[in-house]
Order: structure tokens, then sequence, then C-alpha cells
């Protein structure tokens, strides 16, 4: 049993979760919400039919944890991205503490965004 | 060692020569600022991992939804006309875009891991991933009729 123990596994768990849940979840409401919608492609549901979607508390829930392991899983990736590209290897506590710092804040403002829901 | 390797020769343990032209230095590999560029595979990689700044945009783009949702009906209608705007048009094929080579590189990578870990042995990734776009399908056919309040 090593002494130290890697916190490696425990963001990778996030980002795996995350992954999953966006690669199934998200592209559907992009394509709905970011261009059909907005190209009148379908009928909009408008402000009230979004809002009462919105006020069910599995909406919430829901949206809680995909926008959070979203920003988690995208927090890991930028990380390791931005510390190939920009050859900022040795920065990668920097990095890790950039990322996963927005990703923590994006979560709370999440938390604050979907309580405030009338 | 060179102690040892001596006696086990039966000769005098002699000084280390002294090189002055071949100094060793250490390695320091130059890569250059755009290797992405060198091979397709490369460039695959990189645009599979950008995906993600596209991921944490339509994250925060929800949240921002969320927010002209509670703001009430004039928040909400400024939302909307606001991605009507040929620039958000733009930008969200865009994030669609690398939001299904996500999806894709995702499907084809975990279940090629996952059947090597359960059968032991690999099968034809076609027919590994088949499973995945099927869940894909129908959790995405689900998720749009919430969406448009049809269920």
């Amino acid at each position: 049993m090593p002494a130290h123990r890697s916190n490696r596994p425990l963001g990778w768990l996030a980002f795996g979760t995350g992954g999953f849940l966006v690669a199934f979840l998200l592209p559907i409401q992009v394509f709905i919400y970011g261009i059909a919608i907005p190209l009148g492609l379908i009928p909009d549901p408008g402000y009230k039919g979004t809002l009462e979607l919105l006020q069910q508390p599995l909406t919430k829930l829901y949206l809680f944890f995909l926008v959070s392991l979203a920003f988690f899983h995208a927090g890991y990736r930028i990380k390791d991205t931005l510390a190939d590209m920009l050859s900022m290897r040795q920065m990668d506590t920097v990095l890790a503490f950039l990322c996963y710092g927005g990703a923590l804040a994006g979560t709370i403002a999440a938390i604050v965004i979907l309580w405030n829901v009338p | 060692m060179v102690q040892s390797l001596a006696l086990a020769l039966g000769k005098q343990v002699t000084e280390m020569p002294q090189y002055l032209q071949f100094q060793p230095k250490p390695y320091q590999p130059q890569m250059s600022a755009y290797w992405y560029f060198d091979r397709w595979p490369y460039l695959r990689f990189v645009l599979r991992e950008a995906s993600s700044f596209f991921v944490a945009y339509f994250a925060a783009l929800t949240l921002f939804q969320v927010a002209a949702l509670s703001a009430g009906p004039s928040k909400y209608a400024k939302f909307e006309e606001c991605m009507r705007s040929p620039l958000m048009i733009i930008l969200n094929s865009l994030t669609l875009a690398f939001l299904l080579l996500h999806a894709v590189t995702w499907f084809n990578l975990v279940p090629r891991v996952m059947m090597r870990q359960v059968l032991g042995k690999s099968i034809p990734d076609p027919v590994a991933a088949a499973p995945n776009y099927l869940v894909w399908l129908g959790v995405s056919v689900i998720i749009g009729l919430f969406i448009l309040r049809i269920i």
C-alpha cells in the first residue's frame, strides 16, 4: 500500500461520468435549443411551456448533474489540452487549480440558479 | 561495480578518462508549437479534446437560459432573440459538430474497453459500439419529446 495515494482517479471519475452524460444527453439539446428552435424548424414551447418543464424537481436534478459534470468533464480536458498545446506541463498544478476551480464555480452557480427558479 | 569488475579481471582500477570534447548534455526534445498539424491523428486528437471548450460553453449557456426563464417572460424573449442572431446560430452549429465528434469518439472507445474487460476478447468495433448508438437514439427522442412538451 503506497503511503501517498493519487487523487487522479477522483478527477477521472468526474471526467468519465461527465463525458458519458454529455455524449448521450447534450447533442439533442444543442440541436433543439441552439439550432432548431431559433431557426423555426420546430414549434417553440415558449416561455410558459419551458418554465413548466423547468419547475419539475426532476428537471432541476437532471440539469444540476448534467451541467455540473459537464463542467468537470470540460475542466479535465481543458487542463490537459492547454498543457499539451501550449507546452505548459510544468504548470500542471496551476492549470488544475484554475480548471477545477472553474468547474466548482460553475457547479455553485448551477445550484444558485436552479434554486432560484420560481 | 567498476571495482568488482576490475577484481574479477584481476586488473588495477584505472582512473576514468576525462572527456573534454563530448560533455554530456541534457536531452531537450524540441517540439513545434503546431505539432498537432503534423499528422491527421494528432489533429483529430486535438479536435476531440477541443470539444471540451464547447461542452463548457453550452453548459454555461443552459444556465443562462434557466436564469432568463426565472427572470420572466421579457428576459426570456430577449434570450430567444439573442439565440436567433446569425452569430449564435453559427456558434451553436459549431458546438453541435464538436459535440457529435465527442459523442462518436466516446461511443466507439468505451465499448472497446468494456468488452475486453467483460468478454476477455475483442469483438468488431461496429458491433461493440452499436448498443451505444441505439441508446443514444432512444434517449435523444425522449429528451426531445420532453423539451417540446409532448410528454
